[in-house]
């Protein structure tokens, strides 16, 4: 569904991803495991078109990476990150806004989902009158949750969505992704509990590193 | 009743009230002492040669060279908004003198034949004049308004990547960015008409009711004015952000690097 082929990236003159391959299939569980800077993040950025491969190929539905499938392919995947900024104002109009967009037009906005959703993820039922620069962290990264999962989506790349989370909010964030056996999901995280679990395929970056 | 001229010595006589800054910068250590000096030069020189100029223009009243003149005051304009905002000059020069030059030039025209009635449009003292004004204030907005939409989104480029993971087009991304500059641009312009007259008299209306018009023409050529720079300034910002989409993001819809003229590592 998804492959990098020898992709080489540096900054800086220092190699960040050199000569790597890895291949996602659907309904898999990846996560990418090793110490930062090694290129996790990377990987996921350079997935969805943010950075560019010096060489080396990504594949997705088995066609190559172009600025048309790119755009497909943002329609398609769930990114939820803490270094992306889901930007200021009130919550309920960041979430009109993206409800707003031509691709996601089809899709219809439900109050009651949402409703549901902020439940489920122990947000305060009065988050989308509030300010997006009033969330803490941990509720910032919630949010980007529960949009995703408002657009229907079924590939997920989810890049330390659990480090501000305390520790039953982490299980049930990570019961609620990998126990979806339909989703395809690219997990980043230094949690162990992620781990744990026996749909996950762990994907050593530091071995990979190594071999190249 | 015409204008008094002032004479060589009144002028210089007004010069002396530069002893008030100067003494003020010397007792205070301001250190402002030299640059006054130079600055007041500079004015007066630039000054006296654009009179000159302007006279021997006015006189000739050539359409061609009144034109040429105009064209001449957008590529100034033009260079000093990219000198400003620290754009790259080599991609961004073409489609800001386009934005400029159709902006400013279409009120200009629509400002001489309605509402001025010329039956000459190209008439020195209205081109230049009237078109030195549009420019001068659409010049101001744009520096805000191209210079913070760009950096803008490079400041915060994370929201506009999260933008597009959501599914959004490129437009669609960039459009929140839009309507902040745009915003923050014009919202001079609508407070400075909205305090016209009580705040401050403009220095045209102060020019005009010295040469001689009543103030009841003088309102009117200021309000018209107001207007036209309004028009004009709202103009000149979208085209010149419409105008530079193109080259300024790639086919992934990233932002390119290199539109920014960065100080030398």
């Amino acid at each position: 569904m998804l492959k990098f082929d020898k992709i080489n990236v540096s900054f800086n003159g220092r190699y960040i991803l050199k000569n790597f391959s890895l291949e996602i299939q659907e309904k898999e569980k990846v996560l990418l495991f090793g110490r930062s800077g090694i290129g996790k993040s990377t990987l996921l950025k350079l997935a969805l078109g943010y950075i560019k491969p010096e060489s080396g190929k990504i594949y997705f539905h088995d066609q190559p990476l172009n600025k048309n499938l790119i755009w497909d392919l943002r329609k398609e995947v769930a990114y939820v990150s803490q270094d992306m900024e889901i930007g200021l104002g009130k919550v309920k109009d960041y979430l009109k806004l993206v409800f707003s967009y031509k691709g996601n037009s089809h899709i219809g906005y439900s109050s009651d989902k949402v409703k549901r959703l902020i439940e489920y993820f122990e947000l305060n039922s009065d988050i989308l009158m509030k300010n997006i620069e009033e969330l803490s962290g941990g509720e910032k990264q919630r949010l980007m949750i529960v949009t995703v999962l408002m657009l229907n989506r079924k590939i997920f790349f989810l890049d330390e969505i659990t480090s501000g989370l305390d520790l039953k909010l982490k299980q049930k964030v990570i019961s609620f992704f990998l126990e979806n056996a339909e989703w395809t999901e690219i997990i980043v995280s230094h949690d162990n509990q992620w781990l744990s679990h026996p749909s996950v395929k762990l994907i050593d970056m530091e071995a990979s590193f190594a071999d190249s | 009743m015409p204008t008094v001229d002032i004479s060589a010595f009144s002028l210089a006589l007004c010069f002396l009230l530069l002893l008030i800054p100067i003494a003020l910068s010397y007792g205070v250590k301001l250190k402002l002492t030299y640059i006054t000096l130079t600055s007041a030069l500079r004015m007066t020189i630039q000054l006296f040669l654009v009179g000159l100029f302007l006279k021997y223009i006015f006189e000739l009243n050539n359409p061609y060279l009144n034109l040429l003149w105009f064209i001449l005051m957008i590529v100034f304009a033009t260079s000093s908004v990219l000198r400003s905002t620290r754009l790259d000059k080599k991609t961004f020069i073409l489609p800001s003198f386009t934005a400029f030059l159709v902006s400013n030039f279409f009120v200009l025209l629509y400002f001489n034949y309605f509402v001025v009635s010329l039956s000459n449009v190209f008439e020195a003292k209205y081109l230049i004049a009237i078109g030195g004004m549009l420019l001068g204030n659409s010049l101001r907005g744009n520096i805000v308004g191209i210079g913070d939409f760009y950096n803008d989104i490079r400041k915060n480029e994370k929201t506009y990547y999260y933008y597009l993971s959501l599914g959004a087009t490129r437009l669609e991304a960039i459009i929140p960015f839009f309507r902040k500059s745009l915003n923050a641009a014009l919202k001079p312009t609508i407070a400075s008409m909205s305090t016209m007259g009580i705040v401050s008299l403009p220095g045209m209306m102060t020019g005009q009711i010295l040469g001689g018009s009543s103030p009841l023409i003088a309102i009117k050529y200021q309000i018209a004015i107001m207007v036209a720079i309004y028009a004009a300034t709202t103009l000149s910002i979208f085209l010149a952000i419409v105008l530079t989409l193109r080259t300024s993001f790639d086919e992934y819809g990233i932002l390119n690097r290199n539109i920014f003229c960065e100080p030398k590592k």
